[in-house]
């Protein structure tokens, strides 16, 4: 139970009382905020948000919800880069709004804008839909019927593994990847994220499927040029071009372009791998 | 209510007294499949299709979409349900805490009432579509409601224990352990009743005699009493 001896704001205490006791700084920031709907008028309008020590874009964007505009829309949820709901394009840049502090961005006027990569709902709020039919298309886990004996599984497959299971699927990767986002190319590309969780099952040592033929054909892995764009954004740090698509790259390229083993797998069939 | 099942923690009061990190796991998976089981074979029986009276159904929506209906009732401006929210935010903040006292509940209690008379003149700008403001005063409608339960019963429940520390009764009373708060809507408002608690079954009661929590007397000595007091005293302070 923590003893607070410094004054309370009194509970009908206007909300900047309540901001002064938790550290205002004095400054005001511009927060540019695209807001509309699809089909209707969309503009950038601007708010005044006074600085709070530690303030991130989501508390601004809050406080503009609360004193300024109900009305504006914008997903959120654990406040703690955990959840990935908060993913917006922070002065161009897509983050996730709880992990972007004020105090780190250049001074001046912030825009805040939705993921440009997916259909737009509302004001910060986007269609990303999309993203669970890819999901389901790959065939999830699939073990060996159980023999009884214990799995032992090297530490090495597991931090492998593990690296990938961080994935908080806040997408914005796909945001970020040109392949979705200039040549929109949704219907046949799955995109970094998904590129991640097959590699995450392929790598599995007890997983028993083989989904690089899927990868390939309506996965569109060949269309990503390693530009490592997604890796740059990734909020969890995972290395999604070097360690999940370039190792799938080989992958597939062992099955298609590997001159003796296309040759054996012509003459013994897949199980030559 | 036939066909509404829980999940969960909103289940209630499976840890008793006191709910540490991550035992909402346990209400997850013990009641996720019970509850999926028997909604699963709800569905399958007659009951499942029954009428709704067309007029409850009105009168929820007309309750619901009644903030973005323009000016306020009366002559007293607006409000702005995030302000009620965080005014809310700060009574059980203060008052309503891990400890508290009658005289702390009380306040909070009149701080509900008071919120709750403001929130019939909540309004809000904007359509129905994804309006987080709109979604908003549903949600302190309910908070008010659930507020006002803990706060009500809390005041009844003139003991400490688990996570409340009464300033006002610092010792836990073996007498409140074989019994629940329940909260009620009446005709005049929200009322608290004591109900006895369902005896534990056999084969568990041995588990739970072991413990030194079950029996006030087994507690460690000093245990709550001297904290709570040194808290209560720099408290009252103030
Ligand atoms: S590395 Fe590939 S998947 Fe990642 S952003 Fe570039 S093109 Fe897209
Ligand atoms: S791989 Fe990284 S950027 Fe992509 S969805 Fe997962 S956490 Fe987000
Ligand atoms: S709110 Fe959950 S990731 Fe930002």
């Amino acid at each position: 139970m923590a003893v607070v001896d410094q004054p309370k704001p009194s509970v009908d205490a206007p909300i900047e009382d309540v901001l002064t006791a938790s550290g205002l700084t004095g400054e005001t920031l511009t927060l540019r905020v695209l807001k509309g709907v699809p089909g209707g008028d969309t503009a950038e309008v601007a708010y005044q948000v006074p600085v709070v020590a530690g303030m991130v874009i989501l508390d601004a964007v809050h406080y503009v919800q609360h004193n300024l505009d109900t009305d504006l829309a914008c997903r959120w949820n654990c406040k703690a880069a955990k959840c990935g709901s908060c993913s917006a394009e922070v002065n161009g840049h897509p983050v996730l709004m709880c992990k972007t502090r004020v105090d780190d961005l250049p001074a001046g006027p912030v825009t805040v804008h939705p993921l440009k990569s997916f259909p737009l709902i509302k004001d910060l709020v986007t269609d990303v839909s999309r993203n669970y039919e890819v999901n389901r298309e790959i065939p999830p886990f699939t073990a060996a019927p159980d023999d009884g004996t214990p799995w032992r599984i090297p530490q090495q497959d597991i931090d492998r593994l593990y690296e990938f299971r961080k994935c908080i699927e806040c997408f914005l990767c796909q945001d970020v990847c040109h392949i979705l986002r200039s040549h929109d190319y949704s219907d046949r590309f799955y995109g970094p994220r998904f590129f991640v969780r097959v590699a995450s099952l392929e790598m599995h040592p007890k997983d028993v499927l083989d989904r690089r033929d899927q990868t390939r054909d309506q996965g569109g892995l060949g269309y990503c040029n390693i530009t490592k764009c997604c890796t740059e954004v990734c909020p969890e740090h995972i290395h999604i071009t070097d360690n999940a698509i370039i190792p799938l790259k080989e992958r597939v390229a062992d099955v298609h372009w590997d001159p003796v083993r296309f040759v054996g797998r012509k003459l013994f069939g897949r199980n030559a791998d | 209510m036939p066909g509404l099942y829980a999940a969960g923690e909103v289940a209630g009061g499976l840890h008793g007294a006191n709910r540490l990190g991550g035992n909402s796991l346990g209400d997850i998976l013990v009641f996720g499949r019970r509850a999926g089981d028997a909604a699963a074979a709800f569905a399958r029986t007659d009951g499942a299709t029954r009428a709704i009276d067309d007029a409850q159904i009105a009168a929820e929506q007309a309750a619901l979409l009644q903030p973005l209906g323009g000016d306020a009732n009366g002559s007293a401006p607006a409000e702005n349900p995030y302000k009620l929210h965080e005014d809310l935010q700060l009574a059980m903040q203060d008052d309503a805490g891990i400890g508290r006292s009658e005289e702390s509940l009380q306040r909070a209690l009149a701080a509900i009432l008071t919120l709750r008379e403001r929130s019939a003149r909540i309004r809000v700008a904007g359509g129905r579509a994804l309006n987080p403001g709109w979604h908003t005063c549903r949600e302190i409608t309910n908070m008010l409601t659930i507020s006002e339960a803990i706060v009500r019963s809390a005041i009844e429940r003139r003991e400490s224990r688990g996570s409340q520390w009464r300033f006002d009764h610092l010792e836990q009373d073996a007498e409140f352990g074989k019994i629940n708060f329940v909260t009620r809507r009446g005709d005049d408002g929200m009322g608290v009743a004591s109900v006895p608690l369902i005896p534990l079954p056999d084969r568990l009661r041995p588990l739970l005699e072991r413990s030194r929590f079950y029996d006030a007397a087994k507690l460690p000595k000093g245990y709550l009493t001297e904290t709570a007091r040194a808290v209560g005293t720099r408290r009252k302070k103030k």
